[in-house]
């Protein structure tokens, strides 16, 4: 062959359109994630899965589990809920999810509040013929547990196991009677090897392995199974384009699907608890302590570093807040909760711990939840306030208020009037500052609205 | 220390080109070829680069680029070959030489098509080459020799290019690097 003629060839050959941008914006990712390559297990793809985080998809899906313990009732407790079911009594035995985080090991509870968040840590993958692994996974946790039912109102779940300390003849023998659908079995019965890990160059291997479970699944109790959410491939989502907007629109199939989780215990006794699933942006949260970034099971604010994920309700415990304001549903862009802006006449940054809603002056202010009034005051930035104390460490806060018509000591209902929409305090125009705290901390209100109510909010 | 962006946006700039085409040589599939290159690049912010030239760093990304392609490479069951006319940005330059003299080279074994590749469109000397794979060069030698047998064979080129090439190794000043 001509000397020449193969690098005349070559050159012809450049790499494709897109490709350099979506190296970019993965390395963004991995930024913004954990920063884990290379010193976090390798990552080899088999097969004909493509791996969500190879083909640059966004870090997380995170699933926030807000779980309130089953111990509690609804807000404000003593209250009924809505339908009139009565409050829970507290069970004898308990159960509850806790997060799974494949790339470190590690569990996650729900913390004081009820909350609950992983990210995927790029074991999302996707095939045509298999569909959306999420990477999502979650254990049940509990005492005394038998038998477990788990069932999806839409889309599907999966298993996740993990074999540890292959051999790569072994893993090799796996992937080829995969292929083959031949007698290598793959231990304990089928699924799908989804990747293969490695802690160095030469070590042992690590293998994941999903099994699509359908709709539902009833099983023994066995503590260390993994359960995920599959979304099975309907050819609608482009994979090929940007694979970050399909990871998302493909987890946003999960938006308003329910969970059912149903546990028999040893007694023979049952309890089940729903969840309802919702998308969307989650917060990050860096410091001294995390480096890499904390996934909080709350929503973002608009300053805030976020990734995209799916976070879960638990239904029976729920912690919903009605909405204080009625007929008004946007919340002030220019002062959103959480980040830190200059108080006009004041000497510092002050971080903005509830939401502002825009409303008319003299427009009725409710009560987001029954409880108790604990204070009532004036002061010069929140101008007229009001706290309700709603038990278990939840407290709401209304600001900047013309006048209201609680004292302190009354008790209140969830959705009873409390007071009307002024602008006092530092106030450029009427508006309620709505603030939620438990245990003293401020939280993100928007995450105590159910998605009923968080779907008709308007930033503006 | 250099903005990390800054620094990927330059190296894909200049060796981008060179890591995709011996990735899509090596793996014979566009979609391989861009997980490797996805790979490559990324390892590449893990590194210290403080003090590398040019040279240093090409050699790190083919070299890092030969390893990833092993790695992926173990785990596909199936060895494809892929065509000429299935890159899109060639279907139009393609006329029957070139795609023959891509046939052959991608029916190579592995082993001999890596060094073909580096030599050839990379313009690596021997010594170079024994370098980037870790193998003596004395190997390299021997295995671009068979190569071109073996291309020679599926091509049916002209004794006289033959002899000549035979002469390359160590004594002939190897092609220009390209660009």
């Amino acid at each position: 062959m001509k000397k020449r003629d193969y690098q005349n060839l070559m050159e012809h050959i450049q790499p494709p359109a897109g490709l350099n941008d979506r190296v970019l914006s993965a390395a963004r990712q991995q930024a913004a994630e954990t920063g884990k390559q290379p010193s976090g297990p390798k990552r080899l793809a088999p097969g004909k899965r493509r791996p969500v985080l190879r083909a640059a998809v966004c870090a997380a899906c995170a699933l926030a589990l807000v779980v309130g313990s089953v111990t509690l009732g609804p807000i404000g407790g003593g209250e009924t809920v809505a339908d009139g079911a009565p409050v829970t009594a507290l069970p004898a035995l308990s159960f509850g999810l806790t997060a799974y985080a494949a790339d470190t090991g590690e569990r996650y509870e729900a913390n004081a509040n009820g909350g609950l968040a992983f990210s995927t840590a790029g074991q999302g993958s996707w095939s045509a013929e298999d569909g959306h692994y999420t990477g999502c996974l979650f254990q049940v946790t509990g005492e005394n547990i038998r038998t477990i039912s788990l069932a999806i109102d839409r889309e599907a779940l999966y298993r996740s196991r993990t074999l540890t300390d292959l051999s790569r003849e072994e893993v090799q023998n796996y992937l080829e009677a995969e292929a083959n659908g031949t007698e290598y079995r793959l231990p304990n019965g089928e699924g799908v090897i989804n990747a293969v890990y490695s802690d160095e160059e030469e070590g042992a291997l690590t293998m994941e392995v999903v099994t699509d479970l359908g709709a539902a699944v009833t099983e023994g109790y066995d503590p260390e199974v993994r359960y995920g959410f599959l979304i099975p491939d309907t050819g609608d989502i482009d994979w090929d384009g940007d694979p970050r907007a399909a990871n998302q629109e493909s987890i946003d199939r999960l938006d308003g699907a329910r969970l059912t989780v149903t546990v028999t215990f040893t007694d023979g006794s049952e309890q089940t608890k729903t969840y309802t699933l919702s998308t969307g942006r989650l917060k990050v949260e860096y410091d001294a302590n995390s480096p890499g970034g904390t996934l909080l099971p709350q929503l973002a604010g608009d300053e805030d570093p976020w990734l995209y994920g799916v976070y879960v309700v638990d239904e029976t415990a729920s912690r919903f807040l009605q909405w204080p304001v009625e007929g008004a549903n946007t919340i002030s862009l220019s002062n959103p909760y959480g980040t830190p802006r200059w108080q006009p006449g004041g000497e510092t940054y002050k971080t903005h711990t509830g939401i502002d809603i825009a409303a008319p002056e003299g427009q009725a202010v409710l009560a987001a939840a029954g409880g108790t009034v604990v204070e009532f005051g004036y002061d010069v930035e929140r101008g007229n306030y009001v706290v309700i104390d709603h038990g278990d460490g939840l407290s709401t806060l209304y600001g900047q208020c013309r006048d209201f018509t609680v004292e302190e000591g009354d008790t209140v209902r969830a959705g009873e009037m409390i007071g009307a929409v002024g602008k006092t305090g530092m106030a450029t125009g009427a508006h309620l500052h709505f603030e939620v705290r438990q245990d003293g901390e401020p939280q993100n209100p928007v995450a105590y609205f159910d998605s009923d109510v968080r779907d008709t909010l308007r930033m503006g | 220390m250099e903005d990390p962006e800054i620094l990927l946006r330059n190296a894909m700039e200049h060796h981008g080109a060179a890591v995709y085409r011996l990735a899509l040589c090596r793996m014979q599939s566009v979609q391989d070829a861009e997980d490797v290159y996805q790979d490559v690049f990324l390892r590449l912010l893990g590194q210290d680069t403080a003090g590398w030239d040019r040279e240093h760093l090409r050699a790190w990304l083919l070299r890092c680029t030969v390893n990833r392609c092993h790695d992926l490479h173990r785990f596909r069951l199936r060895r494809p070959v892929m065509a000429l006319a299935d890159l899109p940005e060639t279907a139009a330059e393609a006329d029957s030489g070139a795609a023959e003299l891509w046939d052959a080279v991608a029916r190579l074994p592995e082993k001999l098509r890596i060094p073909i590749h580096l030599y050839y469109a990379e313009g690596y000397s021997t010594e170079e080459i024994a370098g980037l794979l870790d193998i003596p060069a004395a190997t390299v030698r021997t295995r671009l020799r068979r190569a071109r047998k073996r291309l020679k064979d599926l091509l049916g080129g002209d004794d006289h290019e033959e002899a000549r090439l035979s002469e390359f190794d160590g004594a002939y000043p190897a092609p220009r690097r390209a660009e």
